[in-house]
């Protein structure tokens, strides 16, 4: 593929921000049909040099090549007109309008007077999602599309747009693994159409699926770039990280049969949401939670933590039924529950580290409903000390914080009330390798601390290489538990996915 | 980044819950428009001293105690109602009934104590109760049956307006008894100097409000709750409970500013207290507050009324006419906000 010409060429690119050199001469470059993986943890620079491309920032230093002719983007809509599309992790989408309205959004076929021509918009829809190869109705509401289907509705915008260069950022961060299969077809379906792909990504297994080359930035430099078939994937983390990297799941001990059962779930159920499910968690035992999106994983979480009511089934939590359940009595008896998206559910992002850590620990830093101020310090300086939190102060807004660091600060906020039972929905979505193991290893040490663990992931080997027991979940109903030494993606997947493995 | 740095640069103290330590908080929080637009006053008034172009002629008019209780008198009413605001508009509330309320309870009052003869005392408590319940319903519309706040308190403005009328068959009931005119244009004799029973009701209620937003996990919860509402849920906050509760507080706060229009006037009347709801936002809304919930101090909110009554009086005494003050207000309003550090980032989203 080396032989072609490159389609861009970044050089030299260098872009500074008030007190920090995000990227410091960096030489890109991007070939005809290629997918090329970007890599590097949270702060490398990935996201710097993307904005770049995208006209978002305009470079301090260094020069950007199309077709081996110099060009610069002074703004997002010359870089797409020179046919640079970014899909980001969050879609940029209207909701409520329909598939082809979306296509053409800002750009709409118009037959006279203003008046929209939606039949040759959704003509024009069909021919493209026609050509990827995609099964979706060019007239659906958005809002009843699946993720993934939105994500290819994105693409397919994209491509519409006569995109030459797609960066996709984190694509399948809410795809399941089947979902991912299909995504990997598009992007090959793609590069037979000559379109070259960026993809960045932090589940590296993906980069070996579906991408021909990778380039590592580390510190704002690019560290190495090479064929995926030349590098493996410890090498690429040793790449990342700057140093070499062990196995990154700490060792499992192993819960003995004696182990007391903290959480015992019996066939339980709320309407429309989880179907009856039996389970139960022993103590020290990290119990994990497999399946596609939508199968019910995060809902049966929620349904235990209080969130949603519970209408046929028990619980019992150390040999105690529950009767009465909400978030707060949950909480009071000792449940945490860590939500999937951080941002939506888990941060006040406004706020400061303090306000975000105290939250669920009012009782503890308060006396008579007045707040301690002695208390308030010793739990924030604690949790950050624990956690390794890096951040200037407890006064720093949860939104100026990495993905870890956010993820560390919730951990801080439950673990500082000593929960008999965590449950950790998706606790490594969107976060470096570093902070990964990071939370593995809090993972372990709670568990060694005889905490019960819940851990909801789409992501297998991190199901198996972290889980004692694997549930597995398939429309809105448990329907197996898989044993440490059976736990396997396909045994997993076939449980998931109903017994056929394509689905 | 550049967040970051602006982040680390400022002078918060570590550890320091936000509305914690409530004066250094603000002051950061304000955008110093607030104090820019203080100076302002004080340097139109002593502008205006030296001068000598007040109405009456005479020297130093603006710059005396006199004037400036006076001032702080004149915020009172609109500061009381303005606290209870501030806490619905940090949970991204509205209330616009509060001026219907305020002539409800003070007719109200003006019955129990002409009609019913209440003694005073008994009669204040009632009403008080009575704006407290009238907040409840607001709340109870809100949290239980899940209508927009706005919508929620468009009807009650309606009906509470209505009611006002309703008990006094739309005609002001006077009282002549002098007791019942202390809270409003009584003076507290301190040891060196007289102050009005307003201003010192309004800092009594400044006290109590500061003390519960910076120390007191119900202030917490509610800053949380006005920050992330979907996150406040998950970490056992009851936000149905919580904006019950703020409601209710905003209703007491209505309560007592409908006693002190009553007793200023010496009468309950049915007509008064239009546009109350809209100077308490922007009270509200000048000293920081911000829209989108979660941020904002009742620091801020005394200083915003005050700054809005520092330009009020200043233009006042300078005989400027209401019609042009009316203008004034509006800018200062749309400037507080364009200003505030939400929309600050207009434009500048490439570096």
């Amino acid at each position: 593929m080396n032989d072609k010409e490159p389609l861009l060429e970044m050089r030299g690119i260098c872009k500074s921000f008030p007190g920090v050199k995000a990227l410091d001469g960096v030489d890109f470059s991007l070939y005809p049909g290629e997918v090329l993986a970007l890599v590097g943890e949270n702060g490398a620079g990935k996201s710097t040099l993307m904005k770049i491309l995208s006209g978002i920032y305009g470079p301090d230093a260094g020069v950007i090549l199309m077709d081996g002719r110099e060009i610069a983007f002074p703004d997002t809509n010359a870089a797409r007109a020179a046919g640079i599309s970014i899909i980001h992790q969050e879609l940029n989408l209207c909701e409520n309008l329909g598939v082809a309205a979306n296509m053409f959004l800002g750009r709409e076929r118009v037959l006279g007077f203003g008046y929209l021509d939606n039949r040759s918009a959704e003509r024009k829809t069909r021919e493209i999602l026609a050509a990827l190869g995609l099964n979706i109705d060019p007239g659906m509401v958005m809002n009843r599309l699946q993720p993934a289907q939105k994500q290819m509705v994105e693409i397919a915008k994209a491509v519409s747009q006569n995109a030459r260069v797609i960066v996709m950022d984190e694509p399948t961060s809410s795809l399941t693994a089947s979902e991912e299969k299909i995504l990997y077809g598009l992007i090959g379906t793609l590069k037979r159409h000559g379109v070259s792909i960026i993809y960045i990504s932090h589940k590296l297994q993906e980069i070996f699926c579906a991408c021909d080359r990778v380039t590592v930035l580390r510190d704002g430099r690019l560290v190495g770039e090479a064929p995926v078939g030349d590098v493996d994937e410890g090498r690429l983390i040793e790449m990342m990280v700057g140093r070499p990297f062990a196995n990154i799941y700490p060792p499992a001990p192993g819960v003995p049969e004696s182990a007391p059962v903290v959480f015992e779930a019996r066939g339980i159920a709320s309407d429309g949401v989880v179907e009856a499910s039996s389970f139960h968690v022993r103590r020290g035992e990290i119990l994990g939670f497999a399946g596609l999106v939508g199968s019910g994983r995060t809902e049966i979480a929620k349904l235990v933590f209080g969130a949603y009511p519970v209408t046929s089934g028990e619980m019992i939590l150390d040999g105690e039924r529950i009767d009465r359940n909400s978030c707060g009595l949950a909480i009071r008896r000792g449940i945490a529950f860590v939500p999937e998206d951080r941002k939506l559910e888990g941060l006040s992002l406004g706020h400061s580290l303090t306000d975000n850590i105290s939250a669920s620990n009012y009782g503890r830093i308060s006396r008579r409903g007045v707040l301690d101020r002695r208390s308030v310090r010793k739990l924030v300086g604690d949790g950050m000390a624990r956690f390794r939190i890096k951040a200037p102060g407890g006064h720093t807004q949860a939104k100026a914080l990495s993905g870890g660091n956010q993820q560390k600060v919730i951990l801080a906020r439950w673990l500082s009330r000593k929960p008999k039972l965590i449950i950790l929905d998706e606790p490594t979505r969107g976060i470096d390798v570093g902070a990964k193991a990071e939370i593995y290893a809090v993972m372990r040490e709670l568990a060694a601390n005889d905490v019960a663990v819940i851990m909801i992931s789409s992501d297998l080997p991190e199901v198996i290489g972290m889980s004692d027991r694997v549930a597995v979940m398939r429309g809105k109903r448990l329907v197996a538990i898989v044993e440490r030494g059976e736990a396997t993606q396909e045994t997993i997947m076939a449980h998931a996915a109903g017994g056929s493995k394509s689905a | 980044m550049g967040e970051l740095t602006r982040i680390t640069g400022r002078d918060a103290v570590d550890h320091e819950p936000s509305g914690g330590r409530g004066i250094r908080r603000a002051l950061g929080r304000l955008n110093k428009l607030v104090f820019v637009l203080l100076f302002i006053g004080a340097l139109v008034w002593m502008l205006a001293d030296l001068l000598g172009v007040g109405t009456s002629g005479t020297k130093w008019v603006f710059l005396t105690r006199r004037n400036i209780l006076n001032v702080l008198n004149q915020v009172s009413i609109n500061a009381v109602i303005a606290f209870g605001m501030t806490l619905v508009i940090l949970t991204k509330g509205i209330d616009l009934s509060v001026g219907s309320v305020v002539a409800a309870t003070g007719v109200f009052l003006s019955i129990l104590f002409v009609d019913v003869k209440m003694p005073l005392w008994f009669a204040y408590a009632c009403t008080l109760l009575a704006g407290a319940l009238a907040g409840l319903f607001n709340g109870a519309l809100v949290a239980f049956f899940r209508l927009p706040a706005f919508i929620a308190t468009l009807g009650s403005f309606t009906i509470f307006r209505g009611l006002a009328f309703l008990m006094v068959d739309g005609k002001a009931k006077f009282v002549s008894d002098r007791s019942f005119k202390i809270v409003g244009n009584g003076f507290l004799d301190l040891y060196f100097f007289p102050v009005p029973w307003a201003v010192v009701i309004m800092l009594a209620v400044f006290a109590v409000f500061h003390f519960l937003m910076a120390m007191t996990t119900f202030g917490r919860k509610i800053y949380f709750l006005g920050g992330n509402e979907r996150a406040a849920k998950l970490v056992g906050i009851d936000a149905r409970l919580t904006r019950l509760a703020i409601f209710g507080i905003m209703g007491l706060m209505t309560g007592i500013g409908g006693i002190m229009v009553a007793s200023r006037l010496g009468s309950g009347s049915p007509n008064i207290g239009t546009g109350y709801e809209m100077d308490a936002i922007a009270a509200v809304v000048v000293g920081g507050t911000s829209f989108l919930g979660g941020k904002g101090t009742v620091v801020g909110t005394l200083l915003g009324a005050i700054t809005i009554g520092i330009i009020a009086n200043g233009m006042n005494l300078m005989g400027i006419s209401p019609y042009f003050q009316y203008l004034a207000k509006g800018l200062i309003i749309l400037l507080a906000v364009i200003l505030s550090s939400d929309f600050s980032s207009f434009g500048a989203k490439r570096k």
